[in-house]
């Protein structure tokens, strides 16, 4: 009889034998939250989903690498999955331009607290694109998912003072580009 | 400049990074960072203005994306075999390679006593350990 497993680390001790069922389950769970970090790392969802499938193929490519001493599979796969990304990224080059947040127009319906959250988010997601990924993955790093500077440092490969540095500058140019649209 | 002032600009570059959520603030200085924000009122308006952007931040960050197909995702990334048996496939073919190789390659012919002898191994020796006329006056 066929148990349902839903612990992901013993999905993966699974998936490194070569468990075909135990990855599609793995991959169920991580796929959401996975592309929605891809996809605001790399502020562009068809590049996201790219990234991801390089990672999903990594996951299922290298599973006897993982090593449950070292961290979760979340853990594990988040770090495989930013690498792929910042891959992406330094292969192609992509940037947008910083005047992007400016050109956003802000002025939906003043009346409409849901229009004027609307047009704030769409100005963040602006100013967010001015940003570069390793930028944006700090702030999602910290903001997002909650991760430590050890953590975030870690997927970066850097210092937990670095990662500091980089959210610090990361957030001053936001708040600038920001600015003038508090209410 | 003061001890009380260092720590300021310390309290400042805390919040630049890790935002208006003392929770987040390193634990062995938040305390302190938290008596200078009370303390200084440009501090607390720094602290304020952090608060309001870590929520558009975090906005940001955990806004979910329309789902994609998972399931085809887990199907094309199963197309290649994990490494592991990659390996174990290139080490079957491998050995296969070994084992033709010898059932199939003739016997070599063994080397006539006689040729190998027809050089004793004084003159052998000479030949190899004997310096030329060159080697000589490298020598």
């Amino acid at each position: 009889m066929h148990q349902m497993i839903d612990d992901p680390a013993l999905l993966m001790t699974r998936v490194a034998t070569g468990d075909r069922r135990a990855f599609a389950a793995l991959v169920n769970r991580l796929y959401g939250p996975s592309l929605r970090i891809a996809t605001r790392v790399l502020n562009d969802r068809a590049e996201a989903e790219d990234a991801l499938q390089g990672a999903l193929t990594k996951m299922w490519t290298e599973a006897t690498r993982f090593d449950p001493k070292r961290g979760s599979v979340e853990g594990w796969f988040r770090r495989i999955l930013v690498n792929q990304c910042l891959d992406r990224r330094r292969r192609f080059r992509i940037v947008a331009p910083i005047e992007a947040a400016a050109a956003v127009p802000s002025d939906l319906p003043d009346p409409f607290e849901a229009s004027v959250a609307n047009a704030r988010a769409r100005r963040v997601d602006a100013a967010m694109a001015s940003l570069n990924p390793r930028q944006r993955t700090a702030i999602l790093l910290f903001h997002g998912e909650g991760s430590s500077m050890a953590e975030i440092a870690a997927i970066l490969d850097t210092t937990p003072k670095a990662v500091e540095g980089l959210l610090a500058r990361s957030r001053m140019e936001l708040a600038r580009l920001l600015d003038g649209d508090r209410p | 400049m003061t001890a009380s002032a260092a720590f300021d600009d310390r309290a400042a570059e805390i919040i630049a990074a890790y935002g208006g959520d003392p929770a987040r603030w390193p634990d062995a200085e938040r305390a302190a960072a938290l008596a200078a924000v009370a303390a200084d009122p440009a501090l607390a308006g720094v602290f304020a203005a952090a608060r309001a952007l870590d929520d558009d931040l975090t906005g940001w960050a955990r806004h979910p994306v329309r789902g994609g197909d998972a399931v085809s995702a887990a199907a094309v990334a199963m197309r290649r075999p994990p490494t592991v048996l990659r390996w174990a496939a290139g080490g079957g073919i491998a050995a296969s390679l070994a084992v033709t190789v010898v059932l199939f390659t003739p016997a070599q012919t063994p080397i006539p006593v006689a040729a190998s002898a027809a050089i004793p191994d004084e003159t052998a020796f000479a030949q190899v350990f004997t310096p030329t006329p060159d080697e000589e006056s490298v020598l």
